[in-house]
């Protein structure tokens, strides 16, 4: 009779992601080697580091899981349903060059350490393997094709998921059709999602419209990670707001931060707002509590 | 108002016809604190014979006629073990003395009706109903929604005692001077909301109001919230039943309307018991469990509690059984997903009292009217009704 139970939201958004990473093997595998900038082998990149970062997240929760029991069953396995997800989103949103080890390693520690971390879990994961992509200089988000020549896309193209962004996050449309997909479910925190996105469309079109500047306001919107980052990651169920106006003001902090941080670091504006907001949530929460 | 439609199980039906266990073996009175003993071990009682009186001249009767067993403890499904007298039932039902009552029920006068009421100790759900008569009030809102999703009782008194039912109403209506009567009912019940205006005509002063099939619509402060204002009284419909019960013969209530009904149980229905009876006793003669594991839910899965045991005795405080296929639920920890505060009817944060520990101002807590909602929305499986009814920690 119990409809509302934990991993129902974990499978949706599993589901919600699927689309996605279709089309980013579409993008930074098949397209390629359809266009002979690579090899066959090197096709299935963004599957090998999706499983990396899968295999590391979840090795990390078996480990966690194992410390805690000193036994593994199944019951540990099921326990990890939220590394899997998280994994996945983490894989979305890195770049095509990333560091593997790093993209093995970081999600395992942060899988061993997941309950001391209260804040979001996947902003800080892609932080830190960020840090070692720049440290080591294979932080591009392009493409061996996007790199080797001057791209000229229009709106629509962004919106097809052809602009610069991670592996598996460029589409937008399907962006949309999985947060379409995410409010049927009661666990997703769909006020802060409209109202992060809210923020962050009104204080970039504005601007530009003022400015008269059209044609960059969907390459702005579209570009960076960021809309996918504000629908699957900043609504992440554990690290964000859980009242319902305290929802809805950390998504305006989240969109005002994400819009004032693209002018200093673009790739990383989304991810470090929510980092950020996340780490206010319980200040923010005790806002609104009614004691 | 914060409500949550329950995705019902189709397969769960109550049979159409009421069941009847009216003959058990024995009947256990609960003698409670301030209560003193009327009879002694072996004696014969008849059925309606008080058996134990308090210094209010509040009195406990006898269900049934038979010989006075003696004192044991029994458990009960609020107050846990209380010391009962066993009566072993003669099946005979012989009665003492047979009183004259009135013909017409609107012909009583509100002293009459006290008097009534105070002598047969008429109590719903721990309130001694003469008080609740004796008191002015503006509005009288009649609770005619049932709470749990699974259970009939309401519906079975509905189909009975309709006209009865209306009649009652418009009595407490008039003794208790009351501007406006309410009659709640859920929307989707055509038949009987077809019936209910067909037949309002005659009383001009019960106005109908309907409520969604939704839950906790059946919750007297949710409709209390939802419809009127602080000086109102809520009478549930079962409530007026009993009333009507008493003051048609002027003698006590000794049978009570429980459901019994779950995935898990055969044929699920609605039972008329004696009060007293000891609820395994009816399961015996009456059901079957269809699945070797079972959880029983004593009151409903919602504002009901997952009990381990059927050896409870049925007073006015049991509504019905649930008995559902029993399955895993594995308690996690909080995924701070908000449903909870969210979908709280009364506008509290059940997440705020689980983050400190249950440390929060006592106002808190009395505002929790335990509807349980919290607990069937947390995908978690957290018992946050029990942390919010944490008396302990205050």
């Amino acid at each position: 009779m119990k409809k509302n139970l934990t991993h129902r939201i974990y499978i949706m958004y599993a589901m919600a992601l699927l689309p996605l990473l279709a089309f980013g093997f579409y993008k930074n595998g098949i397209s390629l080697y359809m266009r002979d900038h690579i090899e066959f082998y090197q096709m299935f990149k963004p599957i090998l580091i999706l499983l990396i970062v899968l295999t590391g997240a979840v090795l990390g929760g078996v480990a966690r899981e194992w410390f805690k029991d000193r036994k593994v069953s199944k019951k540990t396995f099921e326990r990890c349903k939220r590394d899997v997800v998280e994994a996945l989103l983490i894989a979305c949103i890195l770049p095509i060059n990333t560091n593997l080890i790093a993209a093995f390693t970081i999600p395992f520690l942060i899988g061993l350490a997941t309950n001391k971390i209260k804040f979001n879990r996947i902003a800080v994961m892609y932080v830190l393997i960020e840090g070692i992509n720049v440290l080591l200089k294979v932080n591009s988000f392009n493409n061996i094709y996007e790199a080797s020549t001057v791209l000229n896309y229009d709106g629509f193209d962004y919106f097809l998921g052809q602009g610069p962004g991670g592996i598996f996050s460029t589409s937008v449309l399907f962006i949309v059709l999985g947060m379409i997909f995410l409010s049927f479910n009661k666990l997703y925190k769909r006020e802060l999602v409209y109202s992060s996105l809210g923020t962050f469309l009104i204080l970039g079109i504005i601007p530009a419209m003022i400015k008269g500047a059209y044609a960059n306001i969907l390459p702005y919107i579209f570009s960076y990670n960021i809309l996918f980052v504000l629908v699957f990651i900043a609504p992440n169920i554990e690290s964000s707001c859980y009242t319902e106006k305290g929802q809805i003001a950390s998504g305006i902090i989240i969109g005002i931060l994400t819009y004032a941080l693209t002018y200093i670091t673009p790739y990383t504006a989304a991810i470090l707002s929510v980092l950020i907001v996340s780490l206010l949530s319980g200040i923010i929460d005790r806002l609104f509590i009614i004691k | 108002m914060q409500e949550v439609t329950i995705k019902k199980d189709s397969s769960i039906k109550l049979e159409d016809q009421m069941f009847e266990f009216l003959n058990p073996k024995f009947i256990f009175v609960p003698i409670r604190k301030g209560f003193k003993l009327k009879v002694r071990d072996n004696e014969y009682v008849y059925k309606n014979d008080i058996i134990a009186m308090d210094s209010h001249g509040h009195a406990m009767y006898s269900s049934v006629s038979g010989r006075v067993l003696g004192l044991k403890e029994m458990p009960f499904y609020k107050e846990g073990m209380i010391s009962s007298l066993v009566v072993e039932n003669d099946f005979k039902e012989s009665i003492r003395v047979r009183k004259s009552a009135k013909k017409y029920i609107n012909s009583y006068t509100k002293k009459e009706l006290l008097r009534v009421l105070s002598d047969t100790s008429l109590q719903y759900k721990d309130t001694y109903i003469s008080e609740k008569v004796s008191s002015k009030c503006k509005t009288i809102l009649i609770n005619g929604v049932e709470n749990e999703p699974y259970f009939g009782n309401k519906s079975y008194i509905f189909k009975d005692n309709l006209d009865e039912l209306l009649e009652t109403i418009d009595l407490l209506g008039t003794c208790m001077k009351a501007s406006d009567i309410l009659l709640v009912v859920k929307n989707n019940e055509e038949k009987l909301i077809g019936e209910l205006v067909s037949l309002l005509g005659t009383y001009p002063n019960i106005k109908l109001k309907l409520v969604n099939d939704a839950y906790p619509n059946g919750m007297a402060e949710v409709l209390k919230k939802k419809f009127s204002s602080d000086e109102t009284i809520v009478f549930d419909i079962v409530e007026i039943g009993l009333i009507f019960e008493t003051i048609k013969r002027e003698i006590p209530v000794t049978e009570k309307v429980i459901t019994i009904t779950g995935d898990a149980v055969n044929p699920k229905g609605v039972v008329k018991v004696k009060l007293g009876v000891l609820l395994s006793e009816v399961f015996v003669t009456k059901f079957n469990f269809t699945e070797e594991q079972v959880d029983v839910y004593m009151n409903g899965m919602l504002s009901g509690n997952l009990v381990n045991s059927l050896k409870v005795i049925v007073d006015l405080n049991v509504d019905g059984v649930l008995v559902m296929k029993h399955t895993e639920q594995e308690i996690e920890k909080c995924i701070k997903c908000g449903l909870c505060s969210k979908n709280c009817p009364m506008g509290l944060n059940p997440k705020y009292v689980y983050d400190h520990d249950g440390r929060v101002k006592k106002e808190y807590y009395d505002k929790c009217i335990g509807c349980g909602l919290c607990n069937y929305l947390c995908p978690s499986n957290i018992d946050l009704r029990k942390i919010m009814n944490g008396s302990d920690k205050r």
